[in-house]
């Protein structure tokens, strides 16, 4: 049976007469990388939030590595990176994470050290004596990430982890946490579902305030047969036209305008050829394709379940 | 459940020095109370304070104050030590107010607090946040009482080991007295987000509570003794006397009020979202 590293049980949390969190009953297996997922208001931060300790709930329980999330049993065995926290003005950012590599357990030098390795993990050694207000936004990211990898915590659990940074720095970024992945179980809560379905294994969907689902990333993007295409320009108006022949077709999407994408889902059952069907199809219409990928992005499928 | 590691509590403390000691906020009341005091005894560098142990001075501070207070300062002691501590203890509830307010406050605002949480818990953060006030606190008493000592000893005629006794209880009552306003602006600042704000509450706080027992003390003044208690500046009485024995009886009550505010900010910050 798979060891789970957190639980909740009916958990719930109201903000006065507003029921941010309504039952939820999750269970987060080990050495997995789950993404939290949802639109707006879904209650994706509260519930972070709930698991972090940064919020009591209102109704239910929380298990983190079996104890609550409040309990010293945990300390310096799970790390966070909060979403809105700010560091300390006028302290250099490596004398901050030094103290908290302290705090956790570490001695003067040892934590001086460790402020050093996660700081280079994160490209920013040469900002370790600056100080916060004179950091740009993405750095000071950067830097609020670097302190989620001090030590060797048993939990990672991220907040936007990649909100504010350049393209280049996300996947700096992400490569890191993928390897961090490897020792430890990772929770990315997340509006990037490129990052969820990049790094995540599991994915948990929220919508209003209730679980929709928890299963497979692989397993909610392969549900539905479809194939995406990247176009060389915005599909023409009425595109779904082209298929109506093909009885396989079961939907047409296209993307927003900009985005030069299009996916057709279909049901193969009633016809083994539906994907060369619907490929000839566009090349009779003389739409070009850069990249056809089988499949719907996540980002489709979540869209489409949390409407 | 909210154990108490003293290694983490030594870790925040010293943390919380050292910010004190770097921040904006932390300097401000540095140089604010180090001008305060260096304007002081500019004033009584001249000897000036001499004057109060004068009768025509004891009956001013006998009225300002309690001429028991008059009588046990300003006989056998050093008049400048004795104006200095008349001043400090005068002044405390301010100063305090003012080093004290930012235990929690403004990192519940900024949401720091999210990056210690899950190193340590609240309670550790709660008492460190108290104890990095009362060390910044007594430091600052500690290096004006030096200041005054020195003064003193140039200025007044007075034996010097009679000085360092007297100077070392004007620092333990100066401290004894200003826990309870520290335990008391925990609690104001576990109830607000920035440290201007819980500066505030507190003032409020000792304001209303100096108003009604004023209101109350017309009609009823036996209800408004006991409701004066309230307030954490109940021991003045004994501390003003500057002697040890009433030091001791205040030292008998200052926990009491440290226990009750604490426990209250305690409960608060216990419970609430970060």
């Amino acid at each position: 049976m798979d060891q789970s590293v957190i639980q909740t049980t009916q958990l719930g949390k109201n903000f006065g007469p507003t029921q941010a969190l309504v039952d939820i009953n999750l269970d987060v297996i080990a050495g997995m990388t789950t993404g939290l997922v949802g639109p707006n208001g879904a209650g994706k931060t509260t519930l972070f939030s709930l698991l972090c300790g940064f919020l009591k709930p209102s109704a239910g329980s929380i298990k983190v590595l079996g104890h609550a999330p409040d309990s010293p049993s945990i300390r310096g065995r799970i790390s966070i990176l909060p979403q809105d926290a700010s560091l300390l003005k006028s302290l250099p950012v490596g004398r901050q994470l030094s103290m908290l590599a302290e705090l956790q357990g570490m001695n003067r030098p040892a934590a001086l050290e460790e402020a050093k390795r996660v700081i280079k993990l994160v490209n920013l050694y040469e900002s370790f004596n600056q100080l916060p207000e004179r950091l740009s936004h993405g750095m000071l990211k950067r830097i609020a990430i670097a302190q989620a990898f001090i030590g060797s915590p048993e939990i990672i659990m991220l907040d936007e982890p990649t909100a504010g940074l350049d393209p280049n720095t996300t996947d700096s970024i992400k490569s890191v946490i993928r390897q961090l992945g490897k020792q430890a179980s990772i929770i990315i809560s997340s509006h990037n579902l490129e990052v969820i379905e990049d790094l995540c294994q599991q994915i948990i969907i929220l919508r209003k305030g209730r679980l929709h689902s928890h299963e497979a990333v692989a397993e909610l993007t392969a549900r539905t047969k479809a194939l995406t295409f990247k176009l060389e320009a915005d599909p023409p108006e009425q595109v779904e036209q082209l298929f109506k022949q093909l009885t396989a077709v079961t939907d047409v999407k296209t993307g927003a305008p900009g985005q030069h994408r299009l996916v057709v889902r279909f049901n193969d059952e009633q016809d083994p050829m539906a994907e060369i069907e619907i490929i000839k199809c566009l090349a009779t219409a003389g739409i070009a394709y850069r990249e056809m990928v089988r499949g719907e992005r996540l980002q489709d499928s979540v869209a489409e379940r949390t409407r | 459940m909210n154990t108490l590691r003293l290694s983490q509590v030594r870790v925040l403390t010293r943390q919380d020095l050292y910010y004190a000691f770097h921040s904006t906020r932390g300097l401000l009341f540095l140089v604010f109370f180090g001008v305060f005091w260096l304007w002081m005894f500019s004033k009584l560098a001249g000897g000036s304070a001499q004057w109060l142990a004068n009768p025509e001075g004891s009956f001013v501070i006998g009225w300002l104050f309690d001429p028991q207070v008059a009588r046990s300062l300003f006989t056998d002691r050093s008049a400048t030590l004795s104006a200095y501590f008349l001043l400090a203890v005068s002044t405390v509830p301010f100063f305090v107010l003012f080093a004290a307010s930012d235990q929690t406050a403004n990192d519940i605002g900024t949401k720091y607090l999210r990056f210690l949480t899950p190193r340590c818990n609240r309670l550790e953060i709660y008492v460190a946040r108290f104890l990095g006030a009362v060390i910044l606190i007594s430091l600052a008493y500690c290096a004006v009482t030096l200041v005054a000592v020195i003064m003193a000893s140039v200025v007044d005629d007075v034996n010097l080991a009679g000085l360092l006794v007297d100077a070392m209880l004007v620092v333990l009552s100066l401290i004894t007295y200003a826990l309870p306003f520290i335990a008391l602006m925990s609690l104001c600042s576990v109830v607000v987000g920035s440290a201007g704000l819980s500066a505030l509450v507190g003032i409020s706080v000792y304001v209303v509570v100096l108003v009604i027992v004023a209101v109350v003390g017309i009609r009823m003044p036996d209800v408004a003794d006991v409701l004066a208690y309230l307030l954490p500046n109940a021991t003045k009485g004994l501390i003003m006397q500057l002697q040890w024995s009433t030091w001791l009886q205040a030292l008998v009550l200052i926990p009491v009020y440290v226990l009750a505010y604490g426990f209250m900010g305690w409960r608060i910050f216990k419970g609430r979202d970060i």
